[in-house]
């Protein structure tokens, strides 16, 4: 079981404190110096976010209350009036981040910008509905897509560039068409978004905007539609899933083990959370994969006309072992296993893909609901082992409760449990066998080591 | 010195996050001082949506064109009636509708055409939704046009939803469609703008305007 970074901290000091490293004086001060100021603060925090949120809704309930009764100028001075003190909030307390980082308001310079940039794009909607627009819901995530990206780059802010990337994920879906009167996506927006959502990746993994994990991972899967799902209405192609998530943890090790030790960390610790991001974007595929394996689809690989993007993500994905590998040894540095085997778990499933497609060509087949253990089941107890080696709880949450999910849906819906059964006797075995060898290569490694 | 870039920087954000709305509601505050008004049948119907609150979906006469003379010049290649009576157009197409007012003042349309008219032509420009052009004689339905092609499908112009307050898109829904109307402002390259609805000669929720 994973522990929450106080709870292993308490762990840990209780562990010291046995052997001696450290004395219950010090114990005390570092459980006061850890605990109870950052309680305090959080709790002034969380009560600063209430009152916004209340204030802000009582705002926008009164505005409503009267928003038919305004002439239009008002409408737009009242819109105007609440972006331009959003923007300028977001300035003060960027400024006072500047000026002084440990006592400035970061978290008030987010709030600001994102409030800047859903005030801008609330403004569009309700100008739009003043002048009896009809929806158009790929226009409108196309302005509110480039608007945040702008806004994240300016003011820096994370949150802004995790609504630019739902708003390009909304911009290239064919979902956007049933939502309004848009027409079909044209190759050259299309090819537009994908250059943004680069942009956005880019200006993340540089470090220049403060992403989170969560942001990268929204800027993969949308970057894995652009490169395929929305060709056949899916929402991530699996195959196109796992190879971005391999290539992306390829190319962020490598870049992060690039940079410099001093100047470089910012990047370095941006490029990390890419990583780890990827791991989210595998577990996505690998449930897509599962759930349309269960359900009975034609699941192999179907060659086409290779692309330049698939061809660098291939390329890309296929070098990242090597890179994982290769690269520490050369540096001396550990080799990363939570990562291989996040490699692993990506790798077993395109496998039998890539098996049941030249299969298909020479007599014909596909993966059967049964094959799930394999192209589900295995890899997410993979992603849970990789989450539970880097301490990952979110990564050993999600995968732990997609392999319950799927146990009992297989159990569900199977019509052949004994094939099941013998599936999952196989991977049992194998997993014994993977058992014996780490044990048996323990027992060597501390008797040469004695 | 830094500050002032910060600050000029956060200032030209501001512009470029009002610009949208702003030029959204510029451009058709022109067209509803300055277009050209046209009146056109209408049907309405009121839906409620949880984000875009109450409105009513109206839809044209010339909205759902049957039978309607239609010129094939500017579809080029891709709709050749001579090879094959009928050809569907793909949705999305640009369509501008030639209109006439006919005795009560209401305008029809007359003809669909795919390249834009010239000047003195009153016209709207559509998207196809769904259509198809026909020879004379063919396609679906009595064929009644005297050109050399007819048009039959949806058209949709862009202004096809009217928000009121809560409760008058209901109120609108059960007016007599004989009673109602629409007038929209057509500027010079044909693109509609809602003006008002107008109920037995009088303006009803007339559109407001920024001057």
């Amino acid at each position: 079981m994973i522990l929450s970074y106080r709870a292993r901290l308490r762990r840990d000091m209780d562990r010291w404190l046995a052997e001696g490293l450290i004395d219950p004086s010090l114990r005390q001060r570092l459980e006061s110096a850890t605990f109870s100021a950052s309680g305090f603060a959080h709790l002034q925090a969380i009560l600063m976010l209430c009152a916004v949120i209340l204030a802000g809704v009582g705002a926008v309930a009164f505005v409503a209350a009267n928003w038919a009764g305004m002439a239009p100028f008002s409408r737009m001075a009242v819109l105007l009036t609440a972006n331009a003190a959003a923007v300028a909030a977001a300035f003060v307390a960027y400024e006072r981040h500047r000026a002084n980082p440990e006592q400035g308001s970061w978290i008030m310079a987010e709030g600001a910008s994102t409030l800047s940039l859903v005030a801008a794009a609330a403004s569009v909607a309700l100008m739009a509905q003043t002048f009896h627009l009809p929806a158009d819901m790929r226009s409108y995530a196309v302005t509110v897509a480039v608007l945040g990206a702008l806004t994240a780059f300016v003011t820096r802010s994370g949150g802004c560039a995790m609504i630019a990337a739902v708003a390009l994920l909304v911009a290239g879906s064919p979902l956007a068409e049933l939502l309004g009167r848009s027409g079909g996506l044209e190759k050259g927006l299309s090819l537009w978004l994908e250059a943004l959502t680069f942009v956005l990746l880019l200006g993340c993994a540089s470090g220049w905007i403060a992403a989170r994990t969560s942001t990268f991972l929204l800027i993969l899967i949308c970057l894995a539609a652009q490169m395929g799902g929305y060709d056949r209405e899916d929402f991530i192609r699996h195959e196109v899933g796992l190879t971005l998530a391999a290539a992306a943890i390829g190319a962020s090790y490598g870049l992060a083990l690039a940079m410099p030790e001093g100047s470089g960390q910012p990047a370095r610790d941006r490029l990390e959370m890419l990583a780890r991001a990827a791991a989210g974007l595998a577990l996505i595929a690998i449930a897509v994969l599962a759930a349309a394996t269960l359900g009975s689809h034609t699941i192999r690989w179907e060659p086409g006309l290779p692309t330049f993007g698939g061809a660098v993500r291939l390329a890309l994905a296929l070098a990242a072992p090597l890179v994982l590998v290769l690269v520490p040894r050369r540096l001396a540095r550990a080799i990363p296993v939570g990562h291989l085997v996040v490699l692993a778990a990506c790798a077993v499933p395109l496998a039998l893909i890539w098996t049941a497609g030249l299969a298909h060509m020479l007599k014909g087949g596909a993966l059967g609901p049964s094959w799930t253990v394999w192209v589900g089941l295995v890899p997410l107890l993979g992603l849970a082992v990789a989450g539970h080696l880097d301490e990952r709880r979110a990564l050993f949450g999600w995968a732990m409760s997609c392999v319950a999910v799927l146990t009992v849906a297989m159990l569900y819906m199977s019509k052949d449990l004994m094939t099941f059964s013998v599936h999952l006797l196989v991977s049992a075995a194998l997993a014994f066998a993977a058992f014996a060898a780490c044990r048996w290569a323990d027992r060597r490694l501390s008797w040469r080591l004695a | 010195m830094r500050t002032l870039l910060a600050g000029a920087a956060f200032a030209a954000l501001f512009l470029a996050q009002a610009a949208p709305a702003m030029k959204m509601a510029v451009d058709h505050t022109q067209t509803l001082t300055k277009g050209k008004p046209v009146l056109l049948a209408v049907e309405t119907r009121d839906p409620r949506d949880l984000f875009r609150g109450e409105y009513s979906i109206l839809t044209y006469e010339i909205g759902r064109p049957r039978n309607l003379p239609a010129s094939p010049a500017g579809l080029g290649g891709t709709c050749d009636l001579t090879r094959r009576p009928t050809c569907y157009l793909p949705a999305g197409k640009e369509v501008y509708v030639r209109l006439e007012p006919d005795a009560g003042g209401i305008h029809r349309g007359v003809e669909v055409l795919f390249e834009r008219p010239g000047d003195g032509v009153t016209f709207i420009a559509g998207t196809v939704r769904s259509g198809s052009l026909s020879s004379v004689g063919a396609g679906n339905g009595a064929a009644k046009c005297d050109k050399e092609a007819c048009f039959q499908g949806d058209i949709v112009y862009g202004i096809e939803n009217w928000f009121g307050p809560q409760g008058v898109p209901a109120k609108v829904d059960g007016i007599d469609r004989r009673d109602i109307v629409v007038r929209a402002r057509l500027d010079a390259a044909g693109r509609p703008a809602l003006d008002a609805l107008v109920v037995k000669g009088e303006d009803f929720g007339r559109t407001a305007r920024l001057w």
